[in-house]
């Protein structure tokens, strides 16, 4: 029982952020929501038993695994489509336009996006790389040690210092370039 | 102007960039919306509930996907070269990956039941009218 009250003191304190983290980095909610819930799961069950200490670098590494296989799933997606569409005729494919993913409705958080400075911070997050973007928001978001940060993105440190720092360069240019437009 | 006021100078630069996307963070975290807080809220509360999950209630994703798999391919290999066998082989190819990959299961098994919803109907078309051509 005191496990799971620990356990949920500590997914409280990081599910938001862990919820913006996936929708920065997959950019629509539910699946955001759906990637977060897997890490809560994946976490509880798997390693509820590990040390407390551990529990923040675990939970973000799921995470991201969960984040990669959401993207391997959409490949693997677009894949079976495109065999599909070499057996159907024209006629029998469905309404490209119903396939499509439903545009996420306008929460309010997204409507953030009308403020410049949040589009622009947002916007330049979206343009580093998935491991410069990883290392910025677990060490200098999360708060994490280049140690942790090293073994949730399974890399050594070394390779963390160096995204991060690339990391911090072109987030300066991609946003002195915002506030110069 | 020295390296090292010039080395300075962008660090707090790189410190003004870390400070101002945290806060933007920040702010969107604590302005997130209360439907998105009352779903994360379930979400967790689910997750904390699995705790007092039966025991075998961990394998039944895995075991039905493999039973998927497994039958899929055994609908395959029993099944002669037919059109009903070549349309089935996409999807048996996935089978096969997911089958060396255990950590493709429960994404099988997600694009199985997606096959499902989009293809078994057309398919089950497609064969009724190969086996009316066949006669």
């Amino acid at each position: 029982m005191h496990t799971k009250v620990r356990l949920n003191e500590f997914l409280k304190q990081v599910e938001r952020k862990a919820f913006r983290i996936a929708s920065i980095a997959v950019g629509n909610p539910d699946d955001a929501m759906d990637i977060v819930q897997e890490t809560m799961l994946s976490l509880v069950k798997s390693y509820g038993n590990k040390p407390e200490d551990d529990w923040p670098k675990l939970f973000f590494r799921i995470l991201y695994n969960r984040i990669n296989d959401h993207f391997r799933r959409q490949s693997v997606r677009q894949k079976v489509m495109r065999v599909r569409s070499w057996f159907a005729s024209d006629g029998e494919l469905e309404d490209t336009i119903e396939q499509a993913p439903a545009h996420s409705s306008a929460e309010p958080y997204m409507q953030l996006h009308s403020d410049n400075i949040s589009a622009s911070v947002e916007d330049s997050l979206k343009q580093l790389s998935p491991k410069q973007s990883e290392a910025f928001l677990m060490r200098s978001w999360q708060g994490l040690s280049v140690a942790d940060t090293a073994k949730v993105m399974g890399c050594s440190e070394g390779s963390v210092k160096t995204h991060h720092a690339r990391a911090v360069r072109r987030l300066q240019e991609l946003l002195a370039q915002f506030n110069g437009c | 102007m020295s390296d090292d006021i010039i080395g300075n100078l962008n660090k707090d630069h790189g410190e003004a960039a870390i400070d101002k996307v945290v806060k933007v963070l920040n702010e969107s975290v604590d302005g997130l919306d209360m439907q998105s807080r009352d779903r994360l809220t379930q979400v967790r509360q689910q997750a904390l509930d699995s705790l007092e999950a039966p025991w075998y209630a961990q394998f039944m994703l895995p075991v039905g996907s493999a039973v998927m798999a497994a039958s899929l391919l055994f609908a395959i290999v029993i099944a002669p070269n037919t059109d009903m066998n070549r349309q089935l082989a996409p999807p048996a190819g996935l089978a096969i990956n997911a089958v060396v990959d255990a950590d493709q299961m429960a994404l099988l098994a997600e694009d199985i039941d997606l096959l499902a919803d989009l293809e078994m109907l057309q398919w089950f078309g497609d064969m009724a009218d190969i086996y009316e051509k066949a006669g």
